[in-house]
């Protein structure tokens, strides 16, 4: 894509975002005179660039927008939902205009026709003036440097090279070159963590994620190729190759962890489909809710703030639905109108925090009883003596709903259980505060950045697994006759302790061949379940970066996720949840 | 800090003044070697932090060079190296790369560009 087209995307969204969040802001406060000149600068900026891509459709609607807001501005106009309806749709007739611009790379044929549609709904009489010329839009600010990266990629071409005399030298020169980049970017140290910033500190990141992207997957083929590397020196040990290799291990984890860093987004990006979101879904129930966003600027890994829409969503239309009291019940209860939902997130040491408040009626134990002895989740008498904040744990077993009628809002058959596991799924976990009467807080605290995964590589049925690392309490060397047989299973005594023996293959229905010596097991302990993991030889210990499951493989019960091998191989790592069952 | 020292290694004069022109204005220090043999034996004397080298020598062409320099013992071995050359085909940035360099350019470069990629290029034995 062109970089004049790239950059005209990138700024529109953004401005789009801003115009949004100020129109949605003056509705409830209309003598917001800040909101409004922010409001009037985010159209005056998409007019001009609109001018500078000589996109007429799109000018001339900001250009009649920016007239309605002048109006508001001098007084002569009071704003109206109507009025900020009419300034919504043209945000989303213009984000619809971007989307085609950024698959065809040019403009639909019907474009002019709805800019003349949408300006007549705005004012009577359009007056179909050229859009002002206004200076250039400031260029983004990249935080590597398109030849940075060209040269880091580089390097790592250099080390994936296959070994000859030269390969120390070579590796010895790469090694510089990336030492000397990570320090002029200050890319090996950890960031800083940061204060959580509000709305008007907040700078636009207008990052190249694409181009992180690609040094992220090349951090984790160099993890790849630094196994290899190790693999390779234990075949024929020399002290330079080992001091070498020390320092490409302190290096790899260094840029890992540095362009990790960089691979973040402010959850802005999620954040900011919210209130017109819960706006629509209070409406359509009758119910004036506001939703209130802090710490917006608050910076995540890309992969967490891009999954983070669905486990938040689900949450918010809890809090609408099942939180926030009817109108009626509201004002008996002598709450104030609208009701509030604070959507706030910060950053706390290595967490994001981000936290989801409503001040409604809160969650009654009496009804989580009722419903979970409906469910048989517990028996009623565990049920009474159960504390309350166990209790309030039940909201998130499968199938738990506390809703009396489905509603078109929530109860589709998706509960809190789905969010724990989505937020889990990310390194993270999900507290519960519920007062009732008071309101509802919904927290998930999530890790910065997706961390490494160490796992032991084995081999059963003649492919190799990895156990990820945590797990393994230690590898044992059984005899035969060691083995107790009860009924059909087997186990061995580890440590005077009974451990069930799982034939890895046989449980991933693999050819498996009964060793008739020494049986190879991996000792492993997950979520209080032991197990002697039976394997045909060990492996390596590895560092890898995760890749989740997608295309076939996804939804594969058992599977982790994958990761690539330095030999080129795809190395299966395991959920022991399934494999201990 | 001592001024970072590069070497060139171009058997052409007005590349190599061309060079050590905008390479001192931006406060390097500049040798000069005409082959790669003659480059070899001065940095046996006294390393340098960045070779710029040509492809195209005399004596000892600059793929001949990394390859026997990435080959010695001691601290030459692991100098970085940048290859500017005319040679702009696919086989010369794998024979390069190959051979030990760190990255490539190709022919004509601007100073700017220059200085960026040496800027980043440039590494002090740790």
């Amino acid at each position: 894509m062109n970089e004049f087209l790239e950059q005209f995307l990138i700024e529109s969204r953004e401005l789009i975002a801003q115009a949004t969040d100020d129109l949605l802001a003056l509705e409830h406060a209309p003598k917001d005179a800040a909101r409004l000149d922010s409001a009037f600068r985010a159209f005056h900026t998409l007019k001009g660039a609109a001018g500078i891509m000589d996109f007429d459709a799109m000018g001339l609607v900001t250009h009649a927008t920016e007239d309605v807001l002048s109006t508001l501005r001098a007084g002569d106009r009071a704003v109206t939902p109507k009025l900020v309806n009419n300034c919504l749709a043209c945000l989303d007739q213009i984000t619809a205009w971007l989307v085609a611009m950024e698959e065809s790379e040019a403009l639909p044929e019907e474009a002019d026709a709805d800019a003349a549609g949408l300006i007549a709904r705005l004012i009577p009489s359009p007056r179909p003036e050229q859009p002002a010329p206004v200076p250039a839009a400031n260029p983004g600010e990249p935080t590597l440097p398109a030849h940075a990266a060209a040269i880091l990629q580089e390097q790592i071409e250099v080390l994936a090279l296959p070994q000859d005399e030269g390969t120390p030298g070579r590796t010895a020169a790469a090694m510089r070159v990336m030492q000397n980049i990570f320090t002029r970017f200050g890319l090996s140290a950890p960031a800083a963590p940061t204060e959580p910033a509000t709305e008007d500190t907040a700078r636009p990141q207008r990052m190249d994620m694409a181009r992180i992207e690609t040094l992220v997957n090349l951090a984790g083929e160099l993890i790849v190729v630094k196994n290899a590397y190790g693999h390779a020196v234990s075949l024929a040990p020399s002290p330079a190759l080992t001091k070498l290799q020390a320092q490409l291990d302190r290096l790899t984890a260094d840029m890992l962890r540095g362009v990790l860093a960089a691979r973040v987004l402010p959850l802005r990006h999620v954040f900011q489909r919210f209130p017109r979101l819960v706006r629509e879904m209070a409406a359509s129930l009758d119910k004036p809710v506001r939703l209130v966003t802090e710490g917006d600027a608050t910076e995540a890994d890309k992969r967490i703030v891009e999954t983070l829409f669905e486990p938040l969503l689900h949450v918010l239309r809890n809090a609408v639905d099942h939180g926030i009291e009817p109108p009626g019940q509201r004002a008996a209860a002598g709450k104030p109108s609208p009701a509030i939902i604070r959507l706030s997130a910060a950053r706390q040491s290595d967490e994001v925090v981000i936290e989801i408040a409503d001040d409604g009626r809160g969650i009654d134990p009496a009804a989580i009883r009722a419903t979970a002895a409906k469910r048989n989740l517990a028996t009623p008498e565990a049920l009474a003596a159960m504390p309350e904040p166990e209790l309030l744990e039940l909201i998130f077993a499968p199938g738990f709903s506390t809703a009396g009628a489905v509603t078109n809002i929530s109860g589709r058959g998706v509960g809190m259980d789905a969010v724990r596991a989505a937020i889990t799924q990310l390194g993270g976990r999900v507290t519960l505060h519920s007062t009732l009467g008071t309101g509802t807080t919904i927290r998930f605290h999530l890790p910065f950045t997706i961390m490494l995964t160490r796992v032991l590589t084995v081999e059963a049925g003649g492919q190799a697994f990895g156990i990820p690392f945590e797990a393994v309490v230690e590898t044992q060397q059984f005899n035969r006759k060691d083995i107790a047989a009860f009924g059909a299973a087997e186990a061995i005594i580890w440590r005077g302790k009974t451990v069930p023996l799982i034939s890895l293959a046989a449980t991933l229905n693999l050819p498996d061949t009964p060793p008739a010596g020494i049986i190879h097991t991996v000792i492993v302990e997950h979520g209080g379940e032991w197990g002697a993991i039976r394997v045909d030889r060990f492996g390596d210990q590895l560092e890898l970066m995760l890749k989740p499951l997608d295309g076939l493989l996804s939804g594969m019960q058992g599977i982790a996720g994958t990761a690539l091998l330095g030999d080129g191989r795809v190395l299966i790592v395991l959920e022991l949840n399934e494999v201990l069952k | 800090m001592s001024a970072m020292r590069v070497m060139i290694i171009d058997d052409a004069a007005l590349v190599r003044l061309y060079y050590r022109d905008t390479l001192e204005r931006a406060g390097w220090h500049v040798e000069e070697a005409l082959n790669g043999l003659e480059a070899l034996e001065k940095l046996l004397r006294q390393p340098v932090d960045l070779l710029i080298v040509d492809i195209n020598m005399p004596k000892m062409d600059g793929i001949t060079f990394l390859n026997t320099l990435r080959r010695q013992s001691g601290p030459i071995a692991g100098i970085p190296a940048l290859i500017i050359s005319t040679e702009s085909a696919p086989q010369d940035f794998a024979a390069a790369r190959e051979a030990g360099a760190n990255f490539y350019l190709v022919k004509p470069i601007q100073p700017d560009v220059l200085l960026a990629h040496v800027t980043l290029l440039c590494g002090a034995a740790s």
